[in-house]
């Protein structure tokens, strides 16, 4: 196993986990304000100290987390779901109708600047994570539709689809039995990238304060309040950024270290 | 010290482990002006052996002995004296014409390149050079500013000999050089590298798994398995006297004459009426629509029930779209395919019965199985067509009967494709297609991927299976003997149009049109050197 794939897989490890205890645990209520005790640096009672209204840095930046985890997993989870059966079903037809439909419906998505696209669409439908969700999903389906598509033409010339097909197989049963497991490896590394990309599209949704609305915390939101006072207290704005960096990070590592154990020409070669 | 080259206990190792495929204490020599031809099966370490010699082995694997050209020890030079040596010294021709070429440069470019490199040469004279080693090889018609895409696959591999050539090396490696060619696109290639050699005076290793491609060429034979050197010498003697076992087994599976059953023929099983399929081809033109390629032109046939028919052509004739027309498998333009009485095609509704009756072999025995199944769930898919088909036991059963029909073990069924040779592979594609006890099969270049021992014990296999489950064989093939040796009528195919048929002797023997004379004029023959 690569260096990467560990680092990544750690950091990941560590990212999930602070979701996960944000559930259940955080040291102080993050909705919790205290004036009094604004802008205190760290010590025992606040681990990363408190922010302008005193609230408790270390439990945003966990609730921050899980919001972030939320969002990126839904959001490629729409994407996923809904652009993978559309590759596979204009790889199917490809040529036809269908085919020409999906590709150019792609071409469209692409053409537009997705972020003012999400800004578009939450500034209509009224700024909340789930609006985020949504926007970001949308122009998660292009990308794995297209991804699908061109794997997948590639996989019908190969002799086996052939094979199938003289078994008579359909085209939905020979997308399902052996186009799809064989993009697997494929779509779990681009999910990864996917899911990194879906978290920095959510931080600069909530900088905007288009994501999620106060007091829900969010990674990106922290950033944009941080602003004003980088000069007085500058750790404000570098906790919640180091924390994107690493998420990101991490998963981009872990996507190339997957990649590169999932391919089996250097599985091969390693075996 | 004599010229050439010589080499001399050659072992290729990784990691100091020995590593399948690579040589383990080879010896032999070429000498200037001689063709040696190395013959092995896959896996038998000549390909290995050659990059060797011109230290182009993969990273992390280590060669040890001694390579010299002309008295100079290649295994002691630097990587960038090495760089010195090939393309001046040494010159490669490799098996695939498609991959061997940059698909962004002109021929002439490409070719010139090497002058370059080595002479320092100026552009102009470079360019000269580059059209002079195309002239040589019989491209003097073609412009060098033409691309590779735009030419055939010989005129590809000519280019790739201009490149070899270009600085009239002492050595000329061909690696499987007319593997990917049609036969008659290999007859000339292999005259051309003839001639080259015997008026370069260069010394030339032939590597090659068919005994038929260098028995009409080589000086001497080095016949070469599991690493090692088992038989070395003249060509005829070698050939008409063979000492190694191992030899005289590859020679016995080259002109392998499988024993067909004698069969009655039934009645008309297969047949196709006028069948026109065409692809649209060339850029779409504003008013008229788009030029297309006519893949079949209105081509009809009958097969019968008990037989076997051949259908033979070089690569672009029509004979595999004819096949999958056959299997149902292409969208024709007009004409009908019929199975027993039963319309077929990809929009005709096809019962399951008419279906099940026709089955399929392809060619790529690494290509036509789902890497991510067990060996069990291959055999077992075309039960999709079986209504009731059997489940759990019995469809075990099943597998491991089909598994046995080919002569693979039960246990086989629950291993992944990978862990199979090619023939293996083979084995199970046939198993697959016996599994729905089916009347028919096409094979569309079953054996063309296999090693000749493989291939003779698959045809021994496919005439047997004949017997046994009464089978009818549609045999899509571009090698005379094995058609020769399986079917009993033959079709040839050209262009997409069937130029000649009838008996398979009667045709291989005394052939009428001008084509199938010519095809047979090219096949490399074994026999003629006995």
């Amino acid at each position: 196993m690569s260096r990467g794939l560990v680092t990544g897989g750690a950091l990941c490890a560590l990212f999930l986990g602070a979701a996960l205890l944000s559930l259940v645990w955080t040291p102080h209520d993050v909705a919790a304000i205290d004036i009094a005790a604004k802008l205190r640096g760290p010590s025992a009672a606040h681990w990363l100290g408190t922010d302008h209204f005193g609230r408790d840095l270390f439990s945003m930046i966990l609730v921050g987390a899980r919001v972030s985890l939320a969002v990126a997993l839904v959001a490629v989870g729409i994407g996923a779901g809904i652009g993978v059966p559309l590759g596979l079903l204009a790889a199917a037809r490809r040529g036809g109708v269908v085919d020409e439909l999906v590709t150019r419906a792609n071409d469209l998505v692409f053409a537009f600047p997705s972020l003012l696209i999400a800004i578009l669409i939450t500034a209509v439908f009224g700024p909340s994570a789930i609006n985020a969700i949504v926007a970001i999903g949308i122009f998660n389906i292009p990308v794995f539709a297209r991804l699908t598509r061109g794997a997948a033409l590639a996989l019908w010339q190969r002799d086996f689809v052939l094979a199938a097909r003289v078994a008579g197989k359909g085209e939905v049963r020979i997308s399902v039995e052996h186009i799809l497991p064989n993009l697997a490896d494929l779509l779990i590394v681009q999910a990864t990238i996917q899911f990194s990309l879906a978290i920095l599209a959510e931080a600069a949704l909530s900088y905007v304060g288009l994501g999620a609305q106060p007091p829900t915390p969010s990674w990106g939101r922290m950033l944009a309040e941080s602003q004003t006072m980088i000069a007085i207290a500058p750790r404000l704005a570098l906790v919640p950024g180091l924390a994107i960096v690493l998420a990101v990070l991490g998963l981009n590592l872990l996507g190339d270290g997957l990649r590169d154990l999932l391919d089996p020409r250097v599985r091969r070669a390693r075996a | 010290m004599s010229g050439g080259l010589v080499i001399e206990g050659l072992a290729v190792t990784i990691a100091g482990r020995r590593v399948l495929g690579g040589p383990e204490g080879v010896s032999l020599a070429v000498g200037p002006g001689e063709i040696l031809g190395l013959i092995g099966e896959s896996g038998s370490g000549k390909s290995m052996t050659a990059l060797a010699v011109s230290r182009l082995l993969p990273r992390g694997a280590v060669a040890t002995g001694a390579a010299r050209l002309d008295g100079r020890e290649l295994m002691a030079l630097s990587e960038r004296e090495m760089c010195g040596v090939r393309g001046r010294d040494i010159g490669m021709i490799f098996q695939e014409p498609m991959t061997a070429l940059n698909p962004l440069m002109p021929i002439g470019d490409q070719v010139a390149e090497t002058a370059r490199v080595h002479g320092g040469a100026w552009r102009a004279e470079a360019g000269r050079l580059a059209r002079a080693a195309l002239d040589r090889v019989g491209l003097g018609e073609i412009p060098a500013s033409r691309f590779p895409h735009e030419l055939s696959g010989g005129q590809r591999q000519r280019v790739g000999i201009a490149m070899a050539i270009a600085l009239r090396p002492k050595l000329l490696i061909a690696d499987e050089p007319t593997t990917a060619l049609d036969v008659t696109s290999q007859a000339r290639v292999l005259d051309l590298i003839r001639r080259l050699v015997r008026e370069d005076g260069m010394g030339c290793l032939m590597i090659t798994h068919d005994l038929a491609v260098v028995a009409e060429m080589a000086d001497r034979l080095a016949i070469m398995t599991e690493g090692r050197i088992v038989e070395t010498g003249p060509t005829a003697s070698v050939l008409g006297a063979p000492i190694h076992s191992y030899t005289r087994a590859l020679i016995e599976a080259a002109t392998h004459r499988p024993a067909m059953p004698e069969r009655a023929r039934g009645a008309v099983l297969a047949e196709g009426k006028g069948l026109v399929r065409d692809h649209p081809a060339g850029p779409r033109r504003l008013l008229g629509g788009r030029a297309r390629f006519h893949a079949l032109k209105g081509v009809s046939f009958e097969l019968a029930e008990g037989e076997s028919l051949g259908l033979v052509g070089e690569s672009g004739s029509g004979k595999s779209t004819l096949g999958r027309a056959v299997l149902g498998l292409e969208r024709l333009r007009s004409g009908v395919v019929r199975i027993d009485g039963a319309e077929i095609g990809p929009h005709a509704r096809m019962a399951p019965e008419t279906r099940r009756a026709v089955q399929a072999v392809f060619q790529d025995p690494y290509g036509s199985f789902d890497p991510r199944h067990r060996v069990a769930r291959l055999v077992a898919e075309p039960f999709h067509l079986v209504p009731g088909a059997p489940k759990g036991a019995a469809r075990r059963r099943a597998v491991e009967e089909a598994l046995g029909a080919v002569g693979l073990a039960a246990s086989d069924a629950g291993k992944y494709i990978h862990e199979f040779s090619g023939g293996q592979r083979q084995r199970i594609a046939i198993a697959r297609a016996l599994i729905t006890r089916p009347r028919l099969i096409v094979l569309d270049e079953a054996v063309s991927a296999v090693d000749a021992r493989a291939r003779a014990r698959i045809l021994d296999l496919l005439a047997e299976l004949a017997g046994r489950f009464g089978l009818s064989y549609l045999f899509i093939s571009h090698d005379l003997t094995v058609v020769r040796a399986i079917t009993d009528r033959v079709m040839v195919m050209k262009a997409g149009e069937i130029v000649e048929r009838g008996p398979t002797e009667a045709v291989l023997t005394r052939p009428a049109h001008p084509y199938t004379r010519a095809l047979i004029a090219a096949a490399p023959r074994l026999e003629t050197t006995r």
